[in-house]
C-alpha cells in the first residue's frame, strides 16, 4: 500500500481494521501523523453528529404506540355502536312497521270507508277477481258474507280492501301481499280496534268500531284459513 | 405487559436516540426528525416478530426511516425552516470551545451533499459497514467508499483539520 492509498483508506473509515493499512501507518510516520489527525478530526465528528435528542424521545414513542392501539380500540367500539346502532334501528322499525300500516289503513279507511256504505251485490265476484289478481284465494265461507270490497292503494302496495259481516259486526279487512314482520299486533286508534296477522306470504288486516271488537281474534284466526295464498 | 410490548420498549429504548440523529442529518429538521422515528418505529411494531435479530433490526430500521423520508418527498415538496443546527445545544460536548468547535463541524455537515452527509452519519454515527451503507442507501460499495472518502476530505479541509500531507512531505 503506498501513501495515497493509505489515506484513501483512512478517509474512508478511519476504523478499518485492514492488515495492509496497519503495515504501511507502521512504516510510514507522515502516514501515522495523519491517521492520528484523521482519528482525532473522527472524534469531533462524531460529537457532532450526535445532535440534541428530543427529551424522553423513547418514551414518547412508546405512548404515541399505545394511544395508536387504543384509537384503534376506539374505531373498534365505534364501529361497534355503529352495528349496534343499526341493529336497534332495524329492530325498531321491524317493530314500529305494522303499527305504521295499521295507522295507513285507517287513514285510508276515514277516506274511503267502505264500511259505511251499502252492501254491493257484486262483492263476491269483485272480491274473487282481486284475489286472483293477488294470488289469494278466498273461502267461499267469507265470500258469502262479503259486503263491499275494492282493490285499493295502501303503503305503494295494491290492496284488498274490503268489508264482511259477522255476528252483525261490520269488519273491514286488508289483504296486503309481501308485507313481513315477525309477529301479530293488537292495536286501538281513533276509535277503531284492529290486529294485524302475518301469514305465509303476507298481511291480514282486520279493523271494526272499538266497542264492536271483542270477537276480533277469533275472526283473525279464522281470516288466517280463509285467505289462502295461491303458489 | 406483555413480551411483545416487552421487547417493542427494550428496542425502542436502544435506538430510537440514534434514528433520531440519523434522521435530523436526512432532513435537517429536528421536528420531522421526530415524525420520521414515530412513523418507522410504529412500523417495527407491525413488524416486530421479523425484527427479532439485532442486526437485521437495525438495517431494517435505517431502511424504513430513509424510505419515510423519500414518502414526503413523494407527498409533498417540504418547505424547509432555516435550522440552525450549530446552534443547538450540544448534550455532548463539554466546555465552550469544543461547543464553538462543533457547532462548526455541524454548520460544515449541515452544508454538505446530503449524498456525502448521509453515508458518514451512518458510518461514524451508528457504526454501519461500507456493505450495510450500501443496502441501506441502495448504491454499490465503491460508491460508498467514494462519497465517504470525499466527505470527510471536504470536512477536513474545511474544518482546517488536515494538517500534514502524506505522500509530500515524506514517502515511505
Amino acid at each position: 500500500m503506498n501513501c495515497l492509498d493509505c489515506r484513501r483508506a483512512l478517509l474512508t473509515d478511519p476504523r478499518s481494521e485492514d492488515a495492509a493499512l496497519h503495515e504501511h501507518l507502521r512504516e510510514c510516520p507522515a502516514c501515522a501523523r495523519y491517521a492520528a489527525e484523521v482519528g482525532a478530526f473522527e472524534t469531533r465528528l462524531r460529537t457532532a453528529l450526535r445532535v440534541p435528542v428530543p427529551e424522553r424521545l423513547p418514551e414518547r414513542v412508546i405512548f404515541a404506540r399505545s394511544r395508536g392501539r387504543r384509537r384503534g380500540v376506539r374505531w373498534l367500539a365505534a364501529a361497534a355502536v355503529l352495528v349496534l346502532g343499526i341493529g336497534v334501528g332495524y329492530s325498531g322499525w321491524q317493530y314500529l312497521a305494522p303499527y305504521r300500516l295499521a295507522d295507513d289503513m285507517i287513514a285510508h279507511m276515514a277516506k274511503d270507508p267502505l264500511h259505511r256504505q251499502a252492501a254491493a251485490p257484486d262483492a263476491a265476484a269483485e272480491l274473487t277477481g282481486m284475489g286472483e289478481r293477488l294470488g289469494v284465494g278466498f273461502d267461499a265461507n267469507l265470500l258469502a258474507h262479503v259486503l263491499r270490497a275494492r282493490f285499493c292503494d295502501v303503503q305503494g302496495k295494491q290492496t284488498a280492501h274490503f268489508v264482511f259481516e259477522h255476528g252483525g259486526t261490520r269488519v273491514t279487512a286488508f289483504v296486503l301481499p309481501d308485507g313481513a314482520w315477525p309477529r301479530d299486533v293488537d292495536l286501538e286508534r281513533a276509535g277503531m280496534r284492529g290486529r294485524v296477522i302475518q301469514t305465509r306470504r303476507g298481511v291480514i288486516a282486520l279493523f271494526c268500531p272499538e266497542g264492536e271488537g271483542r270477537q276480533l281474534n277469533e275472526l283473525a284466526a279464522m281470516l288466517r284459513d280463509e285467505v289462502v295464498w295461491q303458489g | 405487559m406483555n413480551s411483545r410490548q416487552h421487547r417493542f420498549d427494550a428496542m425502542v429504548g436502544a435506538v430510537a436516540d440514534d434514528l433520531h440523529r440519523y434522521a435530523v442529518w436526512l432532513c435537517r429538521d429536528p421536528s420531522l426528525a421526530e415524525d420520521l422515528v414515530q412513523e418507522t418505529l410504529l412500523r417495527a411494531w407491525r413488524f416486530l416478530d421479523s425484527l427479532r435479530d439485532a442486526d437485521a433490526a437495525k438495517s431494517w430500521l435505517l431502511t424504513t426511516l430513509r424510505r419515510e423520508h423519500a414518502r414526503l418527498y413523494e407527498r409533498k415538496r417540504f418547505d424547509y425552516a432555516d435550522v440552525d443546527l450549530g446552534t443547538l445545544p450540544d448534550a455532548v460536548a463539554g466546555g465552550p470551545e469544543a461547543d464553538a468547535e462543533t457547532a462548526e463541524l455541524r454548520r460544515r455537515l449541515f452544508e454538505l451533499p446530503a449524498d456525502y452527509r448521509e453515508p458518514l452519519a451512518l458510518q461514524a454515527l451508528l457504526g454501519c459497514s461500507v456493505r450495510e451503507i450500501a443496502g441501506i442507501v441502495g448504491i454499490s460499495e465503491s460508491a460508498v467508499m467514494t462519497r465517504l472518502f470525499r466527505a470527510r476530505k471536504q470536512l477536513m479541509s474545511a474544518v482546517g483539520a488536515e494538517g500534514s500531507r502524506p505522500g509530500r512531505e515524506e514517502r515511505p
